[in-house]
């Protein structure tokens, strides 16, 4: 999944580049970022400007010094790992991909990765995991903005409406599925999101883009990037959105159409070639829910990272952040987390390459009650969670076959130690084939509602129990058990091969052993009370499974201006626990079969057309269905872009997700907006 | 997978050519399509844009330097350019010596392995990575006439010449003024103002 090349190549052809032309100061700088094709183009179009000279070189040597000190090198540091040698299903979704595709949010966008499982809820909520356990509060995923954890304590669920990240600042979105949890920590059990905003060098000048349509009625933002010295850039940037109702399962509006404001600052100071500063902060609110629910986030972040030697950097960030969510079906809660983090990569010998760190998270948590359904009992308390990683690369042939091992051991305040080793191996039989396979344990540690008696939330409507007493009591899920953390031990198998220059293949598969899974499935103690009682239900260590199934995709750049993508997800789950703990809704929690196509046409060198088809098998309630999305876009200078996007274009609306505790369930309408871009 | 926690990969393979389907070559004119598949033959091993620039950049520096007699009044010598280390430079440096010169000397490169060779050319370049070794080498061609060129951070303190430096993404250099002087080397001012830092520990003498 890399940014195509279609457009840039058109260019290229048209010899538009010209590394002495300011203006395409950008272009270029995208060109360069990506390896071997851009740089490749780089060299076609230096020969191109320098007429029959046959090298890239050689026309950089008739250049003179100063010529080549205004030159930059955005070159890729050496230990970033290729995609082709990493040892785990790892998708990339590129600025380009993003922008191609029409989506207006990073939880939109992930549709594209296989094996993810992406539902709309409704109009601001989402159901997102990797293979299986999908939901509203699916719990098994880790998702960070620029190293920043976005997933709540409170569920360990992530609110995708504060997630509002300018999409034109994200230099990629990096999915991993499967466990990353040696390196990545808790909660980094079926996959781990990695939302990269660009550097504020590489977003300098000026940009804003508005539209509008039926179901996104509203978008629009701009940013700035300019430079305060030689070395040290910023962007400031604000974005608006405003989203429709979507309609329920009768056709009536959801009551669920909400407004989101993003806005923030990035800095980036870079101090001789291996040292590399950033501070970055933003706000972002979200109004919920027809004005009835509101969120906020601001958040501060600053790392240092320094290049020791090509096999050595360390790395030290830390970041504050507050999530205020306030909402009418759930509850009233202020997240106040501190996290300092530090990593050392250095080489041990010749072959062996020893990464190591250590984390301390601060969560300050208070929660209050809005709605008697979900009943606060101590929303008051903080946490503290420790964490230290050891990772050894052994290249044992290098460039063949390289071994990894490493370990994370955490502390929490619910489980205590909990370790999460991994093995992983890559074998390279040719440049063109890689083979990797992995042996992991993760685990997922118990949210604050599942570790702590933090509430009590109402499941059903009074009942007259047979056993104790008289009178009827409310079955409610309470989280005063203590469970255990849930362990899952995955066995992984890759396959990545490059038949051609214009094909990629890559088959994945894995083998996922869970046990102890936190959910109800028991009652507990029932408390009489008037005129109804109560009856706890603890969230418990009750269920245990096995998934299996792996993904599959194909990418075709047919010409250099057509780029075809295919992927096939398969998960086939088997829960067992007991019948209350609905170990059957687990297993059909996430759909079995995914089929999706993607197109990427440049149809003329201004204009393009993208489409992308997918098919999604049913899940629980929830038919199967089949959609399309379509944008088209021209550019009619090169700092102007129209584009209309079409999205869920083959019915009028479509459920995607089943009954959840405490959200409205609405279905994705069909929606169209239009968008203006421009950059000066 | 050694990478930095804020990013995983960089994804540098995840390459695609596209098809070059027969119709395309013939709607580009032949030359262009001829380049192209030179192009595509050879880049199994793709050089950065870096690298690039650095050959430029050694190219460049040897007309701001003049050599030694003894060096460069054998015109029918080749100028032999070495490379220690690991060649970062891929083809790039073969490339550029062809149809160029120094100082009517055509150029030629060669991949230095030894301390011994390393005195027999005329510009020694030491990719990153060879810090432990840097001491060794370096003194052992001390006051060779080498142009020695690097890109670590204690070149020049081990007595390299001129040393590369990145900054925000740009090269610049720093040279080591008496260490030049001292293998009878003569880097011309404009070189030197050129240089982020000069590094003449003692003062030439006075007329």
């Amino acid at each position: 999944m890399k940014k195509s090349p279609a457009t840039t190549f058109g260019a290229v052809w048209r010899g538009e580049f010209s590394p002495s032309n300011p203006q395409q100061q950008k272009p270029l700088g995208d060109i360069l970022r990506n390896s071997f094709l851009t740089r490749l183009l780089l060299a076609i179009s230096m020969l191109y400007i320098s007429t029959g000279v046959s090298s890239a070189s050689q026309s950089l040597a008739d250049m003179s010094l100063e010529q080549l000190m205004n030159e930059t090198v955005t070159s890729v540091s050496k230990r970033e790992q290729k995609l082709g040698d990493a040892p785990a299903a790892i998708s990339v979704l590129s600025n380009e991909d993003i922008r191609r595709s029409g989506v207006t949010s990073i939880a939109e966008a992930l549709r594209m990765v296989p094996g993810m499982s992406v539902s709309a809820v409704n109009s601001s909520q989402w159901a997102i995991s990797a293979r299986g356990f999908n939901g509203v509060y699916a719990n098994k995923l880790l998702v960070m903005v620029d190293g920043r954890a976005v997933y709540t304590p409170l569920f360990a669920g992530v609110y995708w409406d504060l997630q509002q990240t300018m999409l034109e600042d994200v230099d990629r979105l990096e999915v991993i599925r499967g466990p990353g949890a040696t390196v990545w920590g808790a909660n980094a059990v079926n996959g781990v999101i990695n939302v990269v905003t660009l550097s504020a060098k590489d977003t300098q000048g000026a940009m804003i883009y508005g539209g509008g349509g039926d179901v996104h009625q509203a978008l629009g933002g701009g940013r700035y990037g300019g430079k305060i010295s030689e070395d040290t850039f910023y962007r400031v940037f604000g974005s608006y959105q405003l989203n429709d109702d979507y309609p329920l399962s009768n056709g009536q509006p959801a009551n669920d159409s909400w407004q989101g404001w993003h806005g923030g600052f990035r800095l980036d100071h870079y101090v001789e070639r291996d040292t590399h500063l950033t501070w970055q902060s933003d706000v972002t609110v979200s109004d919920l829910d027809d004005h009835v629910s509101d969120a906020y986030n601001v958040n501060t972040l600053g790392r240092w990272t320094r290049e020791l030697s090509d096999r050595s950097s360390v790395e030290a960030q830390a970041y504050y952040d507050r999530t205020y969510r306030n909402e009418v079906m759930r509850a009233r809660s202020t997240t106040d987390t501190i996290d300092l983090t530090m990593q050392h990569t250095f080489g041990l010998s010749e072959h062996n390459d020893l990464m190591w760190g250590m984390g301390y998270r601060f969560i300050g948590n208070k929660i209050e009650q809005t709605t008697p359904l979900a009943a606060v009992r101590n929303g008051d308390f903080d946490l503290h969670l420790f964490s230290a990683f050891l990772q050894d690369e052994f290249k044992i042939v290098p460039e063949k076959f390289t071994v990894t091992l490493g370990t994370k051991v955490e502390h929490n305040d619910f489980t205590g130690f909990e370790i999460q080793p991994s093995l992983r191996a890559v074998f390279k039989p040719t440049e063109r084939q890689t083979l990797w396979a992995a042996v992991s344990r993760a685990v997922r540690t118990p949210s604050e509602i599942e570790g702590s008696d933090v509430g009590a939330i109402t499941v059903a409507a009074p009942f007259e129990p047979f056993g104790p007493g008289n009178g009827f009591y409310t079955p409610t899920l309470v989280g005063n058990a203590e469970p255990d953390a849930e362990v899952l031990w995955a066995y992984e198998l890759g396959y990545r091969l490059q038949p051609a220059n214009f094909m990629n293949v890559e088959v994945n598969a894995f083998y996922n052993d869970y046990s102890r899974i936190i959910t109800y499935g028991e009652f507990g103690q029932f408390i009489p009370g008037a005129p109804v009682g109560t009856a706890e239900i603890p969230l418990m260590n009750l269920q245990s499974g096995k998934t299996y199934g792996g993904e599959a995709l194909v990418t075709v750049a047919a010409t250099d201006a057509w780029r075809l993508t295919a992927s096939y997800s398969l998960l086939v789950a088997n829960i067992q626990g007991s019948p209350l703990s609905d170990p059957e809704g687990a297993e059909r929690s996430s759909p079995r079969n995914q089929v999706a196509l993607r197109s990427a046409l440049d149809f003329t060198k201004r204009s393009s057309l993208d489409v992308q088809c997918r098919y999604v098998d049913s899940i629980r309630s929830v038919p199967s269905y089949i959609t399309a999305d379509i944008r088209i876009s021209y550019r009619p200078t090169e700092k102007l872009e129209l584009s209309i996007v079409g999205q869920n274009l083959l019915d009028d609306r479509h459920p995607e997700h089943g009954t959840e505790l405490l959200s409205v369930i609405a279905e994705a309408p069909r929606g169209i907006y239009g968008k203006i871009t421009l950059r000066f | 997978m050694t990478t930095g926690r804020q990013s995983f990969t960089r994804y540098g393979s995840n390459y695609l050519l596209p098809a070059k389907t027969m119709w395309r070559w013939l709607v580009r004119t032949l030359v262009l399509a001829a380049v192209l598949s030179v192009s595509v033959g050879f880049s199994a091993e793709p050089i950065s844009k870096e690298y690039q620039l650095k050959a430029a950049f050694i190219y460049n520096f040897t007309k701001f330097v003049d050599w030694p007699a003894q060096r460069s009044e054998s015109k029918d010598l080749p100028f032999t350019i070495g490379v220690f280390g690991k060649n970062p430079f891929g083809d790039e440096l073969n490339k550029l010596a062809q149809g160029r010169s120094v100082n009517g000397r055509p150029m030629i490169i060669k991949t230095i392995t030894s301390t011994n060779e390393a005195a027999s050319v005329d510009l020694l370049f030491v990719s990153g990575g060879q810090e432990e070794l840097l001491g060794k080498l370096l003194g052992a061609i001390q006051g060779a006439g080498v142009l020695t060129i690097g890109e670590s951070k204690s070149f020049a303190d081990h007595g390299g010449i001129i040393n590369f430096i990145t900054e925000a993404d740009k090269i610049r250099f720093e040279i080591n003024l008496d260490e030049a002087e001292r293998g009878g080397l003569k880097l011309r001012a404009q070189l030197l103002k050129l240089a982020k830092n000069v590094q003449r520990k003692t003062e030439p003498a006075q007329p």
